[in-house]
């Protein structure tokens, strides 16, 4: 059966008389798995991503939701269409005819290059916006907390408090108060991380880098991990930071050896 | 560019015609020069950003200095004069297709074997001045110092090579005399690429 | 065996002749090298120096190995010799009437050469895969199990250089050297000694890798991250460095050789604008790798000397700093992924065209995102360095154009499915891979995203996350590429045909253990598990469990596909000369390859993806066809 697509069209026409239209099947089963996929990603995702402990972490929680639901489309795009040819143009042994040529109307590069621009610009932007919220929070009621890594261990210095905790397994941080850490080594690289507050910069030696400025909002047990690779036991490199009330922060500093 | 080859040439031997030969000598050449190149930027850019970065105000010390101006000058002029003369032999390569006027290409080899000699000696003598461990500053004039020696070296032996090849007669022969201005593009570079690195020694 | 020349073929092979040159005498030579060399720097340095005796038995080991299997009697004649060298003189260095010998000497001719690079490839993938399986087993439960943390790290340092030199060597090795040529209508590369040189560089750089393990290890990872690579007290990590250094050597001259070849060896009517996508591919691939592995080079020399020469390029208390590391690393770092990447990506358009029986669509529209990939890809390595506090002002620039690359990326997409599209789309193994690629390279390219978006990267950076991204890039589209390119190639380079059952098997077992695997380390990272852990904490322990368990079926694909590449070395069906129906030139040439490939330099006329047509078509202004007369297609 000859196909009449004499110009190659992407086949908005319907050729001969049984043969179906294909282009329209595979969109039609691309929408329908697509706002299913959106529908799951939403309804699931509370389930699978992490508990936050602050705006911050709520916000990247999100814009991880947002990213994978944009995900869904596109990823469907690709396995239907490629399941499709596979499938309902299958040969089953060598063909002894070739394909007719399909070559892409003028247009097409055009309206494609618009839409996965237009998606980029969007991802760029909010990305931008995103990171520009982060970074440009200020307060005037900072916790600042010193963060110094070693080799294998965390070390926390409260210097408006006078108070440092040098090797312990557990730190606490008030609820509600904006925190910021300076983070440095005294050896290798290190990787500062607190998933739940989303906070994580590199500790490197000879120099200070800082976190955004976040503020935990729930209280409860969180952990600090390393996520730069940086020897023996980098694996074990773990430390507990609990957010807790202010009159127990203010407790727990002044078992530290500081003040309130 | 041209796309069409000489088939008649391959059909008898196998052999590739002439301008191929040509075209792939300077190509390959080319395209190491580029590569080469690509370090030479990256010790100029590491030298420039670690001294902009100034750790712990650690980059330099009081007393740090560079080699001793005057033999790097001196080995500079050398170098110089190496690449003029060389320029002088490859030039009456060409003109005359032929041998050339040999005595510039001796002229230009020794004066690139005294420069890569110096160099050697100024890498030994260097590390007396400085005092391990070594601070930043002092570690990037030695990789300069120790990286130009190697290239000045290397430059020294293909110049050698260059040399059998001339006593041999394989360069006066008709279709080899390109290899001179290919090689020239390798020494040239060297030279200039030598200069650049003594330069921002002296400023770094 | 001719029955003319009965006098001159029967000389029997001399069998010092065979031995030197050869391996052999390379290898015993390289070993007397790094004695002596070895025996005089631990003299003068009194034994107080143990990384520069380390190093000095490497240098005196390489420089003595190429003296030993002939590499230099190449450079001696170039200079000292009387004539140049006679024709039967190179088709002797080409391994003419030497037999399987010839895979075990400095040989130049280019199928030698792509033989040589496919069983090192497949060698270091399943030493690597090997060690991987070894990760998966540590990781299965929490604590340290079955290894020390010291013995995990240089597994997983082991495990990431073996696999990223054989991904990166993988299609170019093999398949640009043994098919590029051909495919452009030549008899061998523009430099045949030198493409023999990058070859037996990369073998020399074996023994030194896999000194490390009798020197302690090394604890950083495949990236080399200063200070940890300056700090570490075993002489193990001079092994990684003089590794890459001997590495980064032997890229750049394929690199170059590659390059020159394609320029001016291209026979007549092969224009650029004709050129395979293969080519292209590989083409921007090496130039992409030129530009970029010197600073990667050159890393590693400023980490010898930290080491030997105590100098302080990474060291802070002395001014160094090991975002220099970084920069210059990932400078090299990030093209590299796509230097991987471009070759397995040409590959899948050139086998989606031959078993869909139809052009590429949008040929000129695939090409230009190859090119686009790869300028961009130059640009973007600040991506990697979000979170490390340094250049702080560009993250935003870097983001920008990190999320650019995903447009040329779609283009590709568009380009292949088009080609499926309407096809006569015969489904065998080599395209089953393409199809597995096409799946892994979108999920690998999306969760890309993640990563390259700022805000989501603070919580991703440094996590399993990463580790699962670039495991569905590199080996989820890249491998399966490399996949596609292997069952595709291998009856034309061995001449059997692969069993294609053991070849379906193989690629479900790969892609189903490989997505459970993965698609469960993305969960373990999304929850916070860092990388590069000995030891897996508990909130981790069921992720991690299950991706050991799918893993199992990767191992089990290993062991099918070697299965499967021996009996048929043994035992298979012999293939035909155009075993698949493809038109580029390779399918023109019997099975196996004579050794100047052509009998007469063919003219080239057309594409070769003028499928379906009888006559290369015309085209007007716009690219688009004019109408097609439509006729019984010929057999092809």
């Amino acid at each position: 059966m000859s196909e009449a697509n004499n110009e190659g069209n992407t086949g908005s026409v319907a050729p001969a008389r049984e043969e179906p239209n294909h282009l329209r099947r595979a969109i039609i089963i691309w929408v329908v798995l697509s706002v299913i996929g959106i529908a799951l990603v939403i309804v699931l995702a509370q389930f699978i991503l992490p508990p936050t402990a602050s705006e911050l972490g709520n916000t990247d929680n999100f814009t991880l939701t947002l990213l994978t639901a944009l995900a869904v489309p596109v990823a469907l795009f690709v396995f239907v269409f490629l399941a499709y040819s596979m499938l309902v143009f299958r040969v089953k042994e060598k063909p002894t005819q070739d394909a007719v040529p399909l070559k892409p109307r003028p247009s097409l590069p055009i309206v494609w290059m618009g839409i996965t621009g237009a998606l980029c610009l969007f991802l760029v932007i909010y990305g931008l916006f995103a990171f520009y919220q982060e970074t440009s929070a200020s307060s005037t009621n900072t916790l600042v907390v010193k963060v110094t890594a070693q080799q294998w261990q965390w070390s926390f210095d409260y210097p408006q408090n006078g108070a440092s905790s040098a090797g312990a397994q557990l730190i606490e941080l008030p609820v509600n108060r904006p925190v910021q850490f300076n983070v440095t080594s005294d050896d290798v690289l290190h990787g500062f991380a607190i998933l739940a507050l989303g906070v994580r910069v590199d500790a490197n030696p000879g120099e200070v880098t800082t976190t955004a400025i976040v503020t935990p909002t729930v209280i409860g047990s969180y952990t600090v991990v390393c996520v730069e690779l940086c020897g023996l036991f980098h694996s074990y490199m773990w430390e507990q930071v609990k957010v807790v009330s202010v009159a127990d922060f203010n407790s727990w500093i002044t078992s530290q050896g500081g003040h309130p | 560019m041209s796309t069409s080859l000489e088939q008649i040439h391959e059909e008898h031997t196998h052999e590739l015609a002439p301008h191929i030969r040509i075209g792939r000598a300077r190509a390959g050449v080319l395209m190491l020069i580029l590569s080469d190149a690509v370090s030479v930027i990256a010790i100029l850019a590491a030298g420039g950003y670690l001294n902009a970065l100034n750790t712990e105000n650690q980059f330099r010390v009081a007393g740090d200095h560079a080699s001793a101006f005057v033999p790097g000058l001196l080995l500079a002029i050398a170098l110089v004069v190496s690449g003029v003369a060389y320029f002088g032999w490859e030039r009456s390569v060409r003109k005359s297709a032929g041998a050339g006027l040999q005595l510039f290409f001796l002229v230009a080899l020794i004066f690139m074997i005294v420069s890569a000699v110096g160099q050697t000696w100024v890498s030994i003598i260097l590390n007396r001045g400085y005092v391990s461990p070594y601070d930043a500053y002092e570690s990037v004039i030695t990789l300069i110092t120790w990286f130009t020696a190697a290239h000045l070296l290397l430059t020294v032996i293909i110049g050698v090579l260059l040399l059998g090849r001339v006593m041999r007669g394989r360069v006066r022969v008709a279709g080899q005399n390109y290899i001179a201005g290919v090689v020239g593009y390798w020494w040239y570079y060297t030279i200039i690429a030598s200069i650049l690195l003594w330069l921002f020694s002296l400023v770094v | 065996m001719s029955q003319v020349s009965i006098t001159a073929e029967v000389k029997r092979p001399n069998l010092t002749r065979r031995l030197f040159p050869s391996v052999v005498s390379g290898i015993v030579l390289g070993i007397i090298g790094a004695v002596v060399f070895g025996v005089i720097v631990n003299a003068i340095t009194q034994g107080n120096n143990q990384d520069a005796t380390v190093v000095s038995v490497y240098i005196g080991w390489v420089l003595l190995f190429f003296v030993g299997i002939g590499a230099f009697n190449g450079v001696w004649r170039w200079g000292f010799a009387r004539g140049e060298a006679t024709p039967a003189e190179e088709l002797e260095l080409a391994g003419k009437d030497q037999g399987l010998w010839r895979y075990f000497r400095y040989t130049t001719d280019h199928k030698v050469v792509g033989m040589q690079y496919l069983a090192t490839t497949l060698i270091f993938f399943f030493l690597g895969s090997m060690g991987a399986f070894m990760i998966r087993l540590e990781q299965s439960r929490p604590g340290a199990i079955f290894f020390t943390p010291s013995t995990y790290n240089t597994i997983v340092g082991m495990h990431g250089i073996l696999m990223i030199v054989a991904s990166i060597i993988m299609v170019s090795g093999p398949f640009g050297n043994f098919v590029l040529p051909i495919m452009i209508g030549a008899r061998d590369m523009a430099f045949p000694r030198l493409n023999a040189l990058s070859y037996w560089l990369l073998f020399s750089a074996v023994p030194i890798f896999f000194s490390t393990l009798f020197f302690g290890g090394f604890p950083t990872g495949w990236t080399g991250y200063a200070p940890l690579s300056v700090q570490e007290l075993t002489p193990g990590m001079d092994a990684y460095c003089v590794t890459i250094i001997i590495f980064a050597a032997s890229t750049t001259l394929a690199a170059l050789n590659i390059v020159t070849t394609v320029m001016v060896l291209r026979t007549r009517g092969m224009t650029w604008g004709r050129l395979p996508i293969f080519v292209w591919g590989v083409v921007l691939s090496v130039l992409l790798g030129l530009s970029a592995f010197p600073t990667f080079l050159i890393s590693q020399v400023m980490v010898l000397m930290d080491r030997v020469f105590q100098t302080s390029f990474f060291i802070a208390a002395y001014g160094g700093n090991n975002w220099l590391y970084e920069h210059l690393f990932w400078f090299m770092g990030h093209p590299e992924v796509y230097v991987i990447a471009l070759p397995s990506m040409a590959v899948a358009a050139e086998v989606t065209a031959v078993f869909s029986r139809k052009t590429v669509f949008g040929r000129r529209m695939l090409i230009g995102s190859l090119v686009t990939i790869t300028i961009l890809s130059a640009l973007v390595w600040g991506h990697h360095l979000y979170t490390s506090g340094s250049a702080t002002a560009l993250d935003a620039p870097y983001m920008l154009d990190t999320e650019l690359i995903s447009i040329p990326t779609g283009f590709f997409f568009l380009a292949l499915i088009g080609t499926f599209w309407r096809g006569k789309v015969w489904v065998t193994v080599p395209l089953l891979f393409v199809g597995g690629m096409l799946v892994n390279f979108v999920i690998g390219g999306i969760t890309g995203i993640y990563l390259a978006d700022l805000p989501t990267d603070e919580i991703l950076h440094g996590g399993m996350f990463v580790t699962a991204h670039f495991h569905f890039t590199l080996v989820g589209s890249m491998v399966f590429g490399f996949f596609a390119g292997f069952y595709y190639w291998f009856p034309k380079m061995l001449g059997k045909r692969l069993n294609p059952r053991l070849g379906a098997l193989h690629f479900w077992l790969f892609m189903i253990g490989f997505n459970g695997t993965f698609l469960s380390l993305f969960y373990a990272g999304l929850i916070g598990e860092p990388r590069w852990s000995a030891n897996v904490a508990p909130p981790f322990a069921t992720a991690n469990l299950i991706a050991s368990l799918f893993a199992i079926l990767i191992a089990a694909s290993v062991f099918v596909t070697v299965y499967n590449v021996v009996i048929t070395l043994k035992s298979g069906e012999l293939a035909e000369a155009n075993e698949w129906g493809g038109k580029t030139l390779e399918w023109t040439v019997p099975t196996p390859v004579p050794l100047e490939n052509f009998e007469h330099l063919p003219v080239v006329t057309s594409t070769p993806y003028d499928y379906g047509t009888p006559e290369p078509l015309a085209e007007d202004a716009e690219g688009a066809l004019k109408p097609a007369p439509l006729l019984p297609q010929p057999e092809s």
